[in-house]
């Protein structure tokens, strides 16, 4: 494949392909009609021709003022949140879908967890006129409401997963199983850079434009970052920003969900208090007991609420590439509501945990930070509100 | 003859196994239920799967097995105690089935390890790729003489079919159906067995997945060595409601289960 980084499908010691037979030649397939798609001019002017008229891309990188001074450190946003559907998983969706019409796929499934994956594929299948199957969690169903509406509005089935913690790791389980059983016209798009080679560098890939963009209006104005912060749930709209400056000196944050906190045993920091081990086809960070079964995550953001995280973020966070902190779910509600005050944005959950950290870090105040503003937080109004209700 | 499965190459008929989950319905019951096959002429071999909190191949019946099993606290000591009363009782062959985390989880060797002396005879591990069964678990598994058996597919390449009967060291699973445990049959059977016949190579060829009743098995006589059956056993076994759990009467539907497979297989 064309990254160096990439070993016959490993990243470091973390990746891999831990499928049952069923699904091999789906991934064979896959592999080589992404890496002929990739390297075709033609594809790549379809791609970018359609991330300009329809996904409204590039989105702007602001400098957040009112932020900044709060922080006491410069903070820029890239505004991923002004990205068509509202959030950047419409990347992925759209550059899958192209995938998946050369090659000759007739039905799209995918997972999500808050919801913004699923309304991006129903989107990106409303588009190409392709059905469309979302798999979530009952639990992820019931919270992030609005989203389950607009899929349906798109013509997409929302089939809720009722097995296990009812959230993202269980509607991941489904689609997977689903594929197993429509192997030949089915194309699953994996809404996170986890899952089995070649999705982790797959999905980073069509996201790497998040990072191109920042990079070349930076540059452009004389300026080089020297901190790159992002939420990490899989893992997707940081790897889209970090992937760029993979070779610079950038500081790279990955901000997890602490949920109630890292030792409540109701968390989803999969880095900070996870282990290695092997979760939805990938060798990577899980959430485990002892006896290997995979533990349930929490955080009261669903998109972050999974007790894995992509492969590649694992071998940056083992060789150091990568840092990480948590943020709780306090912090990230408190972040989003002065968000939303100081800067007018208000951001999805996921996003508050990224903002969280800013507000917390040992700042000089000579940074330049860019912070991944992944998502806008309409789906998570009944949340905030009750949250400031609470406050006054 | 343990860990042999040479025995399933010289039978004319192809030979029934039997799937269950341990710790379903509870561990008591799952016992008695290995007691029940271990003596049951019927039954050839046995794998006993071992529950895993995310199986991805399974369908809702193992699903839901697993499900049970783990919220009885079952574990990976208690599978490999089940083992070793399979073992006391019989010397049919003995599958342990599972999900590669929880055998990584413990440590690839000790777990070999364990899984021998509780009397087992292979793995089954569908989401083990090649290349990790090269590099942890060959060298391991051939020092304690446990085999391994991997899955061909519908799907499966030339390539692949190939590997599955080259590495394979118990018997080759081929997966009797496009899906998951437990559906519904929506393909040629006979079609993807015969497609197999050439690659046929030394292991046994073992049919599983969707096979539930005695003419699932009879229309592959000839064609593989034996027949896995699963989530129809476990379906068979009835409610698992733990207030209404009756062992003797567990073990009762198991037997009336097995009955009509008597004359199917040798």
């Amino acid at each position: 494949m064309h990254h160096p980084i990439i070993k016959h499908g490993y990243y470091g010691e973390f990746g891999g392909q831990f499928i049952p037979e069923m699904l091999r030649k789906n991934f064979i397939d896959l592999e080589a009609a992404f890496n002929e798609a990739w390297g075709d001019s033609k594809f790549q002017r379809a791609y970018s021709n359609l991330l300009r008229d329809f996904v409204g891309r590039p989105t702007p990188l602001q400098k957040a003022e009112r932020w900044s001074e709060r922080c006491g450190v410069e903070v820029w946003f890239k505004r991923e949140d002004l990205a068509h559907t509202g959030a950047h998983k419409i990347n992925n969706a759209m550059g899958q879908v192209l995938l998946a019409l050369r090659m000759g796929k007739r039905r799209i499934i995918a997972e999500t967890g808050a919801g913004q994956h699923g309304v991006a594929t129903a989107t990106a299948c409303a588009w190409a006129g392709l059905p469309c199957t979302v798999f979530m969690g009952a639990e992820d169903m019931e919270r992030q409401k609005p989203n389950v509406e607009r899929m349906r509005l798109l013509g997409a089935e929302v089939r809720s997963a009722q097995t296990g913690s009812k959230t993202l790791k269980d509607a991941t389980n489904e689609a997977m199983r689903y594929w197993i059983a429509h192997p030949e016209d089915t194309h699953y798009i994996i809404g996170s850079a986890v899952g089995p080679h070649p999705y982790p560098m797959m999905v980073a890939d069509f996201h790497r434009v998040i990072g191109e963009e920042t990079k070349a209006t930076l540059e452009g104005l004389g300026l080089q970052p020297t901190h790159l912060v992002a939420c990490l749930g899989g893992g997707s709209n940081a790897l889209g920003l970090f992937l760029p400056y993979l070779d610079d000196e950038t500081e790279l944050v990955g901000v997890e969900a602490g949920g109630e906190g890292l030792d409540s045993g109701r968390t989803a920091a999969t880095i900070e208090r996870g282990s290695p081990g092997i979760l939805h086809g990938a060798k990577t960070m899980i959430l485990q007991d002892s006896e290997g079964q995979i533990e349930e995550a929490h955080s009261i953001s669903a998109g972050l609420d999974y007790p894995g995280i992509g492969p590649l973020h694992s071998h940056l966070a083992a060789t150091g590439r990568l840092q990480t902190a948590a943020i709780s779910d306090g912090e990230a509600l408190e972040a989003g509501l002065l968000c939303t005050r100081l800067e007018g944005i208000l951001p999805a959950l996921e996003t508050a945990h990224a903002l969280a950290w800013t507000l917390k870090a040992d700042w000089s105040g000579h940074e330049m930070v860019v912070l991944n503003l992944s998502g806008r937080g309409d789906k998570d109004l009944q949340m905030y509100t009750s949250r400031r209700g609470h406050n006054e | 003859m343990s860990n042999n499965f040479t025995f399933l190459n010289t039978s004319d008929r192809a030979v029934l196994s039997v799937f269950l989950t341990a710790g379903y319905p509870n561990n008591a019951a799952c016992g008695e239920l290995l007691d029940l096959l271990a003596t049951h002429p019927a039954v050839s071999f046995v794998e006993l799967g071992m529950p895993f909190s995310d199986p991805l191949a399974d369908g809702p019946t193992i699903q839901r097995a697993s499900e049970v099993a783990l919220s009885k606290g079952t574990t990976l000591n208690d599978v490999f105690s089940l083992a070793e009363r399979f073992r006391s009782k019989c010397e049919k062959p003995l599958m342990l089935m599972g999900y590669c985390n929880p055998v990584y989880r413990r440590g690839v060797e000790t777990f070999v390890k364990d899984a021998r002396s509780a009397g087992a005879s292979g793995l089954i591990l569908p989401d083990l790729p090649y290349e990790s069964h090269h590099r942890d678990f060959a060298s391991v598994l051939d020092s304690t003489g446990l085999s391994m058996a991997f899955l061909v597919s519908p799907t499966s390449t030339e390539e692949a079919m190939a590997k599955a009967f080259d590495t394979s060291t118990a018997f080759v699973y081929g997966v009797a159906n496009v899906g998951l445990t437990g559906d519904a049959q929506s393909m040629d059977r006979g079609a993807f067995f015969h497609r197999i016949q050439p690659y046929r190579f030394q292991s046994p060829l073992v049919a599983g997945f969707g096979i539930s009743t005695p003419s699932d098995v009879a229309g592959l006589d000839g064609l593989v060595d034996g027949v896995i059956v699963g989530s129809a056993f476990l379906r068979a076994l009835g409610s698992v409601d733990e207030s209404a759990l009756n062992v003797e009467e567990v073990v009762n539907r198991a037997n009336e289960f097995l009955k009509p497979f008597n004359p199917v297989v040798k």
